[in-house]
């Protein structure tokens, strides 16, 4: 085990949990937006 | 054929439910703003998932993966300057603040109001030429991919090609980005899904100790220090950072799929929020498929075509009944970027090429409804070009070193033009024309000779910048010597 090892489980780790936390707010927030979206586009 | 009936079944309803959502939009498309830039309407999440989608394909997945199938956990520091570029621009709105304030639809199109129609035209077929030589290497590398992944026989690769960059054309072609941005977001939901799940799953199938021994075995040191043997001389040392963090930055201002999100942005402020919370997305988006190469290694060794390495892992780690929905979620991946990719480069083939080359023989510009034509016959002028690109060009090197020297072409160029255009008020039009010129000639090295060249990618990378930089100070100084009068301001 060496320094570089523990960087990059971290960095990885991070990686995954920012992506999945990240992933589920733009799913469930675009949606709203997809909406308002062609909603503007109709007028 | 590596497919169960379940899996085929999944990726044909896939298939379905993208085409009916891409095409039900035709309704909404009304002119050519809301073809190209869906009328400025998008939101912050939205923008945010677009443009995950379109800087995420297959191709991305291959290339990031080959990075780290060949230099182990120390490619992974290539993650980083995306992060930094995107903060550094998002937190100040150093350019793109500017940018959104003007609401023009295309980089090209702020050339023609700072420095000379002639120069967009220039920076136009520049941008064109490097960003379609870009886009023509996709077809070729995700067809391999497809092959390993489910066993379909080389001689119907190129049926498969077509048929699916028939379907994103049509979707793409009568929707423009409206449809973009309503696949994109079910391709999302697909694509996050098999990004965490091969990663989460990789970990825990291969373990931990056994990816880090593989790297160490087979790699040495270099695979787990990306500055080994020292910051000076590593492979991803100081000069590659310097290169990859001007490179992210110019990328972010002038790539025309990424600037276009930012230009549909409903406001300076939500584009700004974009790029800012983009950093950490991106992050993961270099992170995941690198380490996905790297596990590679310790799965299936290092004695195959790096190219290959990817495919291969996922074949053998991903269980049967599984494998169909990890591939639609690669299709997913892929077709998004296709679909941007074709709007992009067509778009700065209609708008700034023949969009600034008709006028001026016609004398009268030209109207919403054919600019809406040219650009869709564009699009499939573009995606027969690209197959058949793919079929003839062979990589030598890196396939990301690649990717980045046919953007080089004209992103130096475009940086230092963009920030001297908004920035330094003795920028002139010759500065303009020498910038791009001199940013295009040494990535023009790269691509000519690669075997020759490759092992200094980073000091062309970063001299592409240097050079454009001296074009620009040098054409300006001589114009305003010769021609002192400063014929335009930026609006």
């Amino acid at each position: 085990m060496n320094i570089w090892e523990y960087f990059w489980g971290c960095v990885i780790l991070f990686s995954i949990i920012s992506f999945s936390y990240m992933s589920i707010k733009v799913i469930y927030k675009g949606f709203a937006e997809l909406r308002e979206m062609f909603e503007n586009l109709m007028h | 054929m590596n497919l169960s009936i379940w899996d085929i079944i999944l990726i044909v309803a896939y298939l379905i439910l993208i085409f009916l959502s891409g095409t039900f939009v035709k309704k909404y498309i009304k002119g050519i703003d809301n073809f190209l830039i869906a009328g400025r309407s998008m939101g912050f999440h939205l923008g945010l998932l677009s443009l995950m989608c379109t800087e995420i394909g297959m191709i991305t997945y291959v290339y990031y993966a080959e990075l780290g199938f060949k230099a182990g956990f120390g490619a992974l520091i290539v993650a980083f300057p995306p992060v930094v570029a995107y903060l550094f621009l998002g937190r100040t709105g150093f350019i793109i603040k500017p940018l959104l304030e003007m609401k023009i639809s295309t980089i090209p199109e702020f050339f023609s109001r700072k420095f000379s129609k002639g120069v967009r035209l220039y920076v136009g077929i520049i941008m064109a030429i490097g960003g379609i030589l870009n886009f023509g290497v996709f077809p070729g590398v995700e067809a391999n991919f497809i092959n390993i992944i489910t066993g379909i026989s080389k001689d119907y690769l190129l049926l498969t090609m077509v048929v699916m960059l028939t379907l994103v054309l049509v979707y793409t072609a009568i929707g423009g980005m409206v449809s973009v941005i309503v696949t994109n977001y079910i391709q999302y939901i697909l694509l996050s899904f098999g990004m965490i799940f091969i990663t989460i799953y990789g970990i825990f199938h291969i373990g931990w100790g056994n990816i880090v021994n593989a790297v160490t075995l087979e790699l040495g040191e270099k695979g787990m220090n990306p500055f080994f043997p020292s910051l000076l001389e590593g492979q991803f040392g100081i000069g590659f950072l310097v290169w990859q963090t001007l490179f992210w930055i110019a990328l972010l201002v002038g790539w025309q799929a990424i600037s276009m999100r930012l230009f549909s942005s409903k406001d300076a402020k939500t584009g700004q929020k974009i790029y800012t919370w983009s950093a950490l997305m991106f992050l993961s988006r270099g992170i995941m498929p690198i380490f996905w190469g790297i596990m590679a290694i310790a799965v299936v060794g290092t004695d195959i075509d790096s190219l290959e390495a990817l495919p291969l892992l996922l074949v053998k780690i991903v269980p049967s009944g599984l494998l169909g929905v990890i591939f639609a979620a690669l299709l997913a991946a892929s077709m998004s970027t296709y679909a941007s990719y074709l709007l992009s480069w067509s778009s700065v083939v209609s708008q700034d090429i023949i969009g600034s080359i008709v006028p001026y023989f016609t004398k009268k510009e030209i109207s919403s409804k054919s600019q809406l034509l040219i650009s869709r016959i564009t699009m499939a002028v573009v995606m027969i070009f690209i197959i058949w690109w793919s079929l003839f060009h062979e990589m030598e090197g890196y396939l990301y070193f690649y990717l980045n020297m046919t953007g080089m072409l004209f992103i130096p160029g475009v940086l230092i033009c963009v920030t001297a255009g908004i920035y330094w008020k003795k920028a002139r039009t010759l500065g303009a024309y020498m910038a791009i010129t001199f940013g295009a000639i040494l990535p023009m090295l790269y691509l000519v000779w690669p075997r020759e060249v490759q092992d200094y990618a980073s000091e062309i990378g970063w001299g592409g910048f240097v050079v454009s930089l001296l074009g620009m100070l040098i054409g300006s100084v001589i114009q305003n010597i010769f021609q002192p009068k400063m014929k335009k301001e930026i609006a």
